[in-house]
């Protein structure tokens, strides 16, 4: 439990009734639209730009963002928010690639689609273990971001608050699928930009630059040192970190594919340049925390104390909104991406290959709530900081990031060079996770897994053709009175042989 | 080597400008969207 409420809990609870009927109404809303399980899992495959931009920024936005930013500014100070900034450098590299796996596989649903057409099944499912895996540490990690928020703001306890966090983004993936997530997100984006501008500003008001410099300067002068050697490495750490996670999860591959044609790379390099500064403006927050003489019982909730500690009531307001639109527009695009990842490569592929549209839609809500019920009981354990369990997950997404990249560019990788790329680039990452730092981890998975793809690429080299990514659509899925569907756009595939 | 006071108050005012930016830019791609027809 932590310090005295600095929100009262009645207009905390107020926000979050208020912000929960709004989520939820316009989740109910858009889904009316979804006709199919096409519809419902990548919206049509027409989103424009600037609903794509705006998604694919507020994805990005998590509570991480606005927590974990603040918290790894008070620890590694200008490195830790300029390091935690280049996980943009991920959505800008994402750019080419999002246009790239439009054209390759314009009927395609799942970033497990690529993996399992380009290297095979073995490799389709070490990617699948790690993708999930990376998945419910996500999710783990902003439903805890939720519960503590809560509780950092109001006094509202831990539990409480990460239930209903939690159960509301449940609630309105489940009613609208993709549309109401990116919907959704449109509206999560502006709040998040403008709230955290305004933020900025009132520290800047309030504190001031000069006085924040001075201080740091007397108590904290590691945190304005530039070479800093443990930051400079979590620099390049958390860039691998970002590039792996936006490389290999499906939440991203998924709005590659229900963007209208042309919008991928144009919304993916807009969102990583605006995305880009908001971690600094939430960092900068942080590094006031010594001037104001703040106790901070924990690191990642400095940025919440800062802002109601300087701003009082409003502020306290201002943040929790910010970090509840951040939490939302992540898992969201969270929940409803791995759902369709585990309702494709696992339902379909492994377990119904001649599943109908309606029985894959009824399957898409049953993960999203099993997904929500298992993310909330790993979320009552309450585990580490949300820093360290992220980065852990970064042992083993980094080790995706080359079999992808040449995967999609280079026809000579071959299956076993990704594949062990993969395996030895994770394992490689988690025991320099574990023997030396969270800051080092992303980064041998990401070197190791790059040698074995070169080497193996230029020593082995593959013939692949990309024709073999374009699987055939169906001519009609059936509905379950055998009755055919109006659309058809839904691929059929076989069954992965053993 | 440590920030000085003015490379940090140019870093910041950068990242606040910026994202200034960020909400008319998205407003403005939201209503050519929909003249368009393209919002989704």
């Amino acid at each position: 439990m932590v310090n005295e409420a600095i929100l009262d809990p009645g207009i905390a609870a107020i926000l979050l009734v208020a912000f929960s009927v709004l989520w939820v109404f316009l989740g109910w809303w858009w889904g009316r639209a979804a006709k199919d399980v096409e519809d419902y899992m990548l919206a049509g495959r027409k989103v424009g730009l600037a609903l794509g931009t705006a998604t694919a920024m507020a994805t990005w936005v998590t509570s991480n963002t606005t927590m974990v930013a603040p918290q790894l500014a008070l620890q590694m100070g200008i490195w830790g928010m300029v390091g935690y900034s280049l996980g943009s450098v991920g959505l800008i590299l994402f750019a080419p690639m999002a246009r790239r796996i439009r054209n390759l596989m314009p009927t395609g649903f799942t970033s497990g689609d690529f993996i399992r057409l380009r290297y095979g099944n073995f490799a389709w499912r070490v990617f699948l273990l790690i993708s999930l895996f990376y998945a419910m540490g996500w999710l783990v990690s902003l439903g805890m971001a939720g519960g503590i928020l809560i509780q950092a703001l109001s006094g509202i306890e831990y539990w409480i608050g990460m239930t209903v966090i939690l159960g509301i983004c449940v609630l309105y993936t489940l009613l609208g699928g993709l549309r109401a997530v990116i919907g959704t997100d449109f509206i999560q984006t502006l709040i998040i930009i403008i709230g955290i501008v305004v933020l900025g500003f009132m520290v800047i008001d309030k504190v001031g630059f000069d006085d924040v410099h001075a201080r740091l300067t007397t108590e904290r002068p590691e945190l304005l040192n530039l070479l800093m050697p443990a930051a400079i490495m979590f620099l390049f750490n958390n860039l691998l970190f970002g590039v792996g996670e936006i490389f290999h999860s499906n939440v991203w591959w998924s709005r590659a594919f229900a963007f209208r044609p042309g919008v991928g790379f144009k919304a993916y390099l807009i969102a990583g340049l605006f995305w880009a500064p908001i971690p600094i403006a939430a960092g900068f927050v942080a590094l006031a925390a010594p001037e104001i003489g703040i106790n901070v019982p924990r690191p990642d909730m400095v940025g919440p104390l800062v802002a109601a500690n300087l701003l009082g009531t409003a502020g306290a307001i201002l943040v929790f909104i910010i970090v509840f639109s951040a939490l939302a527009s992540s898992l969201d695009s969270l929940l409803a991406a791995t759902s369709d990842l585990i309702v494709e490569d696992i339902y379909r592929k492994h377990l119904r290959p001649s599943a109908t549209s309606p029985m894959l839609r009824r399957a898409a809500s049953a993960v999203i709530l099993i997904l929500g019920g298992i993310t909330w009981i790993l979320c009552i354990l309450n585990l580490a900081t949300l820093a360290s369990l992220l980065h852990f997950t970064g042992a083993f997404v980094a080790s995706t990031i080359w079999p992808i990249a040449a995967g999609l560019f280079w026809k000579r990788t071959n299956k076993k060079g990704a594949t062990w790329a993969m395996i030895l680039g994770t394992v490689a990452g988690v025991l320099a996770y574990r023997y030396i730092g969270f800051y080092v981890a992303a980064l041998f998975g990401a070197s190791v897994s790059m040698v074995i793809v070169l080497l193996t690429t230029l020593l082995r080299p593959g013939t692949f053709d990309w024709k073999d990514l374009k699987e055939a659509a169906p001519e009609g899925l059936e509905d379950d009175d055998g009755d055919p569907n109006a659309s058809s756009s839904i691929r059929t595939s076989t069954s992965p042989s053993a | 080597m440590h920030i000085s006071v003015s490379a940090l108050t140019i870093l910041v005012w950068i990242a606040l400008l910026v994202s200034c930016i960020a909400p008319i830019a998205l407003l403005t791609l939201f209503v050519r969207d929909r003249k368009g027809g393209t919002v989704w």
